[in-house]
């Protein structure tokens, strides 16, 4: 058993596997590590169980214990014959030996630390949406679908005009930018003193309305996005590491560390922490609240440009739906570190995005939401604001 | 009238009650006693404690040091509910109404932990639900003649002028059928006129009830005019208790309303 | 019982027989042909509609805590009573006694996951409340597609077909009314008052914690009921269809017709279950409509549709006969 075997899919895309084979006490175990391809996770939910064959959900550890076997790879009975679409097929391969767990923990982390620097991007987004307004935005995981299909179409515009993909980034912020400006002084603008639960509803409304506005659009097959960056592997103590995960996790940090440099020292940034203490008073004070609302909703949507960008670099699909489950985890992240504060989006983003691969790798491939969503319950019923949070009771 | 021959427990005995929040002592040794249908007077300078006090009386808070009695029973540890239940209700600094809900209505929420009638009466109107609904009815309306607002019973408590809601919450809280009743500055905002009126409430239910009261007013007029005794805090620490002249004329009284005369 | 409420109630009970009837007289006389099953069915549909977003307005517009995982409820009591009818089907019960069992079924496992999730209302309020209530259902939902019993993430195929339109029009009728009669009674009240201020409440010697927690488990059992009724009416499902989306689908269907209102959650509901049927010409178009017209909504009127008002038939009864009649409700 050197490497993982794949079957076709009907669709006739070849199928690869990322196998690490580790030596333990039993003999050989097979850890196939899928690589999320963008599928409908939830329709694939099957738990690979020890044998010769099984049908793995993204991210299945595929243990497979009694030293010698074929991993077989079909499709989904529920989806066979569905112009392979919701094929279970990675995205990536990775042959050859891995040679003990420290690899796999290596790249797990790594895997993990990606995941979590594209969730604190997004939940920086609702966290300063949440910071100035005391409102979720609910369609701001559409803008990252926004930026998807923006990248779609332009990143092909790029390389054919011989510049690097990655500029179509600027032409995906521009797009957010403008949508997630649109979406507030349209939508979120009527309704900002009638209460939170209008604000919600709204919110909601517009996230239907985006992802319903991308069906009649771009239709519902899901589009395969060009290779964004074409980086090598590098190999750190047995493990395979993905250049382009570095870069994101790059990005990232430093967007974060701009972000927080940006709300301290600047103007517009002291502004915007001004409004939510007190809207009143920062309007007295020569505050143009509604400016700063706009720059806010600007800036959260051309982070979720830039999230869109390392998204689809890792996965590189689109689909119209795919803004829904992103945003609620990104949310989820911002409350767990402690809505509101920028710190706080970047630590739970992290957080949940190390839990998710963790969990994924090691424990329990199928409960890793259902575990992310336990840990945030536990969370916040220990410290009611999220770990960053400040606690603040109410005045009897 | 006294027991024979053993010391009456008093309605309410703090004893060396204290709070700290982060270190910060809010409230710090402090000590009282209220009898039976006594009227109490808790005064001091704006942040001196009192409502934490209150809070500290009621659940609210729990308090870090010293203990509090009802009719000798210990109260430390007790939620908000448990210590209402007990007997001892209170009315809030700003105003707590249930603002969307009828003035009876806002009488009868505090009247449900005397009702009895399950969840399947309830729900298929049998005919204990009747019968509750309508004892209920009329022993609020009592309360609220108690406190003059029988004829605004259907109203809806937000559409109620400022004087008349602090009276809701005082029938509010007689509702609770407590022995001893916290009233938080319940002249706050009243015209002389109003204060007047509110000052026969509170004395009608002293006689009519023969409950205690203890009471946080800023208005010294009023204090002195219908306390039998007063305490006087500072700094979360009591400075002074006695009759209302003796507070009148104690000097850290003074010092402590108009600051030391340093200069 | 007051003589008026008695009338009331004659009026009331002859108006639900009335409108059955008419129900009743339409499907049978097969004026709509070979559509009569497609429109019996969006009935059906509109009747489970109704008990959820009834049941989850016990929660919004009372209790005043919104929850975004209400469908996590509904799949309890879906899959509790589909695994139950399936054990007990071949027994030769009477299958109206059958349906029914399940009903409770649903129902009871519904309201011990609503025990659950009531507990962290003890400590948490408004957004942050919302957002564990989508974790909660979250957690449901994957449990669902991990369990080999409720299909493992397949389909769960082959449930008894029990519910059909005239049970589940009384149906809908029965969880409505106690959930009224709830609202209406001293619990109801008290629960009002905690919305209002659960501090006041607390010092009006209200045990907070039990109230909050009994609302979650009444508002989760009618919704395990009308997830029974869906499953028996369904007969194959899939965790996935009780997701973030369909929550917040009753959310919409709660504040569109009026929080507090249970006539805007009845006309919430059969509305905006048959909209999009209505709308099914217009193909991919109809949910961009759907999502304009609730923004629209939110803007010109957003205490909903009916805002807390109650339609009352023996008032339009009283109007008729020329009779006045102040507060004809309860």
């Amino acid at each position: 058993m050197r490497s993982g075997t794949a079957g076709v899919p009907a669709s006739g895309r070849p199928l690869q596997v990322l196998v690490h084979n580790a030596k333990n006490a039993h003999g050989i175990t097979i850890r196939a590590v899928w690589q999320d391809a963008g599928i409908d996770i939830r329709s694939l939910q099957r738990r690979g169980a020890a044998g010769t064959e099984a049908i793995l959900p993204c991210g299945t550890c595929f243990m497979h214990r009694a030293g010698q076997g074929v991993l077989q790879l079909k499709p989904h009975p529920a989806r066979a014959g569905g112009q392979g679409r919701g094929l279970p097929y990675p995205i990536e391969t990775l042959t050859g030996e891995v040679k003990n767990t420290v690899s796999i923990f290596i790249q797990s982390l790594i895997n993990g630390l990606n995941q979590g620097a594209i969730y604190a991007l997004i939940a920086l987004g609702y966290t300063m949406v949440y910071g100035i307004l005391r409102m979720i935005n609910f369609a701001h995981g559409d803008f990252i679908m926004v930026g998807s299909y923006t990248l779609f179409y332009t990143v092909p515009l790029m390389v054919n005009h011989g510049m690097p993909a990655w500029l179509a980034v600027f032409v995906a912020i521009v797009v957010c930018v403008i949508v997630g400006v649109l979406v507030e002084s349209i939508a979120y603008k009527p309704v900002r003193n009638s209460g939170s639960i209008s604000a919600l509803i709204t919110a909601l409304a517009m996230s239907l309305f985006l992802e319903n506005l991308a069906m009649v659009l771009f239709g519902g097959n899901p589009k395969t996005i060009a290779k964004i960056f074409d980086l090598p592997l590098i190999d750190i103590l047995g493990a395979k590491i993905q250049v382009k995960y570095l870069l994101t996790l790059g990005i990232g940090l430093v967007i974060m560390v701009a972000m927080t440099l940006f709300v301290r020292v600047t103007k517009i940034g002291k502004a915007m922490r001004a409004v939510p203490q007190d809207r009143e008073a920062a309007t007295i004070v020569g505050i143009n609240v509604d400016r700063i609302i706009t720059i806010t909703f600007a800036i959260g949507s051309a982070l979720a440009a830039v999230a869109a960008l390392m998204y689809c670099s890792t996965y590189p699909r689109a689909t119209t739906d795919m803004g829904t489950m992103m945003g609620i985890k990104a949310f989820i992240a911002a409350v767990l570190g402690g809505i509101g504060i920028i710190p706080g989006a970047m630590l739970g983003g992290i957080l949940i995005g190390l839990i998710e691969i963790f969990v994924k790798v090691y424990l329990a491939p199928g409960w890793y939401e259902a575990i992310t969503y336990a840990i945030l319950i536990v969370v916040l019923l220990i410290k009611p604001s999220g770990i960053l949070g400040r606690n603040v009771s109410e005045k009897v | 009238m006294a027991g024979v021959n053993e010391k009456k427990e008093p309605v309410l005995r703090a004893s060396h009650l204290g709070i700290s929040f982060g270190g910060l002592k809010a409230v710090d040794d402090f000590n009282m006693e209220i009898g039976q249908s006594e009227l109490v007077g808790l005064i001091g300078p704006n942040g001196a404690g009192k409502t934490t006090v209150f809070n500290l009386l009621t659940g609210v808070y729990q308090p870090t040091e010293g203990a509090y009695y009802l009719n000798g029973t210990k109260m430390n540890g007790k939620k908000t509910h448990q210590v209402v239940e007990a007997g001892i209700a209170r009315t809030f600094q700003n105003i707590r109404l249930f603002k969307k809900l009828t003035v009876l209505e806002n009488v009868k929420v505090a009247m449900n932990k005397d009702m009895k009638y399950s969840m399947p009466a309830a729900i298929l109107r049998l005919g204990s639900y009747w019968k509750e609904e309508k004892e209920t009815d009329a022993r609020a309306l009592e309360l609220l003649k108690i406190v003059h607002l029988e004829d605004k019973a259907d109203y809806v408590a937000e559409n109620l002028p400022y004087g008349q809601q602090r009276r809701l919450e005082i029938a509010r809280a007689l509702a609770t059928g407590m022995k001893l009743l916290l009233l938080d500055e319940p002249a706050a905002g009243m015209n002389p006129v109003e204060t007047a009126e509110l000052l026969d409430i509170i004395n009608n239910i002293r006689t009519g009830f023969g409950i205690s009261v203890l009471l946080i007013e800023h208005d010294m007029s009023l204090v002195m005019k219908v306390c039998e005794r007063i305490q006087v805090i500072d700094y979360g620490e009591a400075i002074a208790s006695g009759t209302p002249e003796e507070i009148a004329n104690n000097p850290r009284v003074i010092e402590a309303y108009l600051g030391k005369d340093d200069d | 019982m007051p003589k008026k409420m008695k009338r009331n109630y004659i009026i009331n009970v002859i108006g639900l027989i009335v409108l059955f009837l008419a129900l009743y007289a339409v499907f049978e006389s097969g004026i709509f042909g070979s559509r009569t099953n497609y429109f019996m069915g969006i009935a059906t549909t509109a009747c489970y509609t109704i008990i959820m977003v009834a049941s989850l307005n016990l929660l919004v517009g009372i209790l005043g805590e919104f929850s975004l995982g209400h469908a996590g409820f509904m799949s309890v009591g879906a899959y509790a009573s589909a695994i139950l009818s399936n054990a007990l089907v071949d027994s030769g019960m009477p299958r109206l006694l059958l349906f029914i069992l399940a009903l409770l079924v649903g129902g009871i496992a519904a309201a011990l996951t609503g025990v659950l999730v009531g507990i962290p209302t003890l400590k948490l309020r408004g957004d942050y409340l919302a957002i564990v209530t989508v974790a909660f259902a979250e957690i449901i939902r994957v449990a669902f597609t991990n369990f080999k019993i409720t299909g493992g993430g397949r389909t769960m195929s082959g449930i008894t077909k029990l519910s059909n339109f005239y049970w589940v029009y009384w149906v809908m009728v029965v969880c409505v009314t106690f959930m009224y009669m709830f609202i209406r009674s001293r619990f109801g009240r008290t629960v009002k008052a905690i919305r209002e201020d659960y501090i006041a409440a607390s010092a009006s010697g209200v045990n907070v914690t039990f109230y909050k927690v009994m609302v979650f488990t009444i508002s989760a059992f009618f919704a395990g009921v009308a997830g029974a009724v869906y499953a028996h009416y369904i007969t194959a499902m899939i965790p996935t269809t009780f997701n973030f989306n369909y929550s917040a689908e009753f959310l919409t269907e709660v504040i569109i017709g009026g929080t507090g209102s249970m006539t805007g959650s009845i006309i919430g509901a059969a509305f905006l279950s048959m909209l999009p049927e209505m709308l099914r010409g217009f193909a991919t178009y109809r949910y961009l409509g759907y999502a304009i017209v609730l923004v629209l909504i939110m803007i010109f009127r957003p205490k909903g549709i009916f805002g807390g008002w109650e339609f009352s038939l023996s008032r339009v009864f009283s109007r008729l006969t020329g009779k006045k009649n102040g507060k004809g409700e309860e």
